[in-house]
């Protein structure tokens, strides 16, 4: 008879242990699925030609003045080195930013072949300092010209890390 | 007189029409066709249905199998993306970008204790007219309450043009994993792209070039068929040729996907 008694008090005992880390019929867990958002702020980045960077180099582009453009473009004939296609479903804007810049350098940029309207493209680390585009509707495609200012140049070469950042208008 | 007169007027526009529909005929069998989805699988018959499904969510994402995900048609950019094959432009190239889907889901969650997950997928694709492999490194984006284990989080996408290649969409597995019992409340978890290390960027640009091209001499056939200046179009094509850009580096401010977790 005591055996049977310490038997179901040893159940209990275990039955209630396993309580202590289940879930019981008043408090399950449950996770529901229940929006998939069907919206994609998808892009593509094209360069000019077969460039694989922007390359400011006076000498192949055969610029000898102050603004030069980077290889590859040519806005007399309206080639921007830059095309942002927005293939995703949604509008977007797109702002320019450069992580860096040496002192002498001034680099522009626009949607049009018109330097003389550019945009400074700063260093400061807030993109929205170069909003390029706004409200650029899906499948739509967004030239971007670039110059940059070489006077007082030091001879060598400067590599920075030039950044596009697109959000959801 | 005028009878002779008529005749030969005739003649002649059946003449011109003849003329004009032979040089119509001799140029759409000049046209040439790259066959740019050939490693894309057949799409199932009942495709429609797993899509409608999917999206709606009453089928996970995880439970798509990849004769569906890597059709183009299942991914909303598709509609917009195609202009860009049907039109497209050899003056620029695509090098950077990603397609990622679905941009958010929500969950609602009761009762979450330590230890609970929630297992779910997305898909991350190369972006749409891109000539070259890619590289990406996904990144959680994490809390105190939620941790996440992302696989594969290192990998290289097959370029999406002048081929799609096999490769060219990865599904993403997400273990979301609660650190804590989750209190009432809303949550934002996800991951972002970032670029991979210099090593493997190293590694990749290697294997890259040992790349077999076997359809070279008919993408330069195509944008010779376009632009008229072969000339042009074999430099292009052998600058563009077997490259490898490294991703993560051109951004939209959304994450690649969101999870918004609501604890109630």
């Amino acid at each position: 008879m005591n055996r049977k008694l310490l038997v179901g008090i040893m159940c209990t005992l275990l039955l209630s242990m396993v309580c202590v880390y289940a879930y019981d019929a008043d408090t399950p867990y449950s996770v529901t699925l229940t929006i998939v958002v069907p919206s994609d702020t998808s892009f593509t980045v094209s360069l000019a030609g077969a460039e694989s960077q922007i390359d400011f180099d006076d000498e192949v582009t055969g610029q000898n003045n102050e603004w030069v453009e980077p290889d590859s473009q040519d806005n007399t004939t309206s080639t921007a080195i830059i095309e942002l296609t927005n293939t995703g479903n949604v509008a977007l804007n797109y702002t320019l930013n450069v992580t860096s810049l040496p002192a002498w350098a001034i680099l522009k940029a626009d949607t049009d072949a018109t330097m003389a309207t550019a945009k400074i493209v700063n260093d400061t680390g807030n993109p929205e300092d170069c909003r390029v585009a706004s409200n650029q509707a899906a499948a739509a495609t967004t030239d971007v010209y670039l110059w940059l200012n070489t006077t007082g140049a030091d001879a060598g070469t400067e590599s920075e890390t030039f950044q596009v950042n697109s959000e959801e208008y | 007189m005028k009878f002779r007169k008529g005749v030969i007027v005739a003649l002649t526009l059946v003449g011109i029409l003849l003329i004009a529909t032979g040089l119509y005929i001799t140029n759409m069998k000049r046209t040439v066709a790259i066959n740019t989805f050939r490693f894309i699988p057949e799409k199932p018959d009942d495709f429609e249905a797993v899509k409608r499904e999917a999206y709606a969510g009453t089928i996970s994402m995880c439970n798509v199998d990849e004769e569906y995900y890597k059709q183009p048609e299942f991914y909303p950019s598709w509609k917009n993306a195609k202009r860009m094959y049907e039109e497209y432009s050899w003056s620029h190239w695509g090098r950077h970008g990603y397609t990622a889907f679905p941009l958010s889901m929500t969950y609602d969650v009761e009762n979450m204790k330590k230890g609970d997950e929630i297992n779910l997928c997305s898909f991350f694709a190369n972006g749409w007219a891109v000539w070259t492999w890619q590289g990406f490194k996904l990144k959680p984006v994490e809390n105190e309450f939620f941790s996440i284990d992302i696989t594969p989080d290192l990998f290289v996408l097959d370029p999406t043009y002048p081929i799609v290649g096999d490769d060219y969409i990865k599904k993403i597995t997400l273990k979301i994993t609660a650190k804590q019992d989750i209190p009432l409340g809303t949550y934002e978890v996800g991951f972002t792209d970032e670029s991979p290390s210099d090593y493997f960027n190293k590694k990749q640009t290697e294997l890259t070039l040992a790349q077999q091209v076997k359809d070279k001499p008919l993408w330069i056939e195509k944008c010779t068929e376009i632009t008229s200046d072969k000339e042009k179009c074999t430099e292009l094509v052998n600058r563009r040729e077997k490259s490898y850009s490294v991703g993560g580096k051109w951004k939209t401010e959304n994450l690649p996907l969101t999870v918004v977790i609501n604890a109630k």
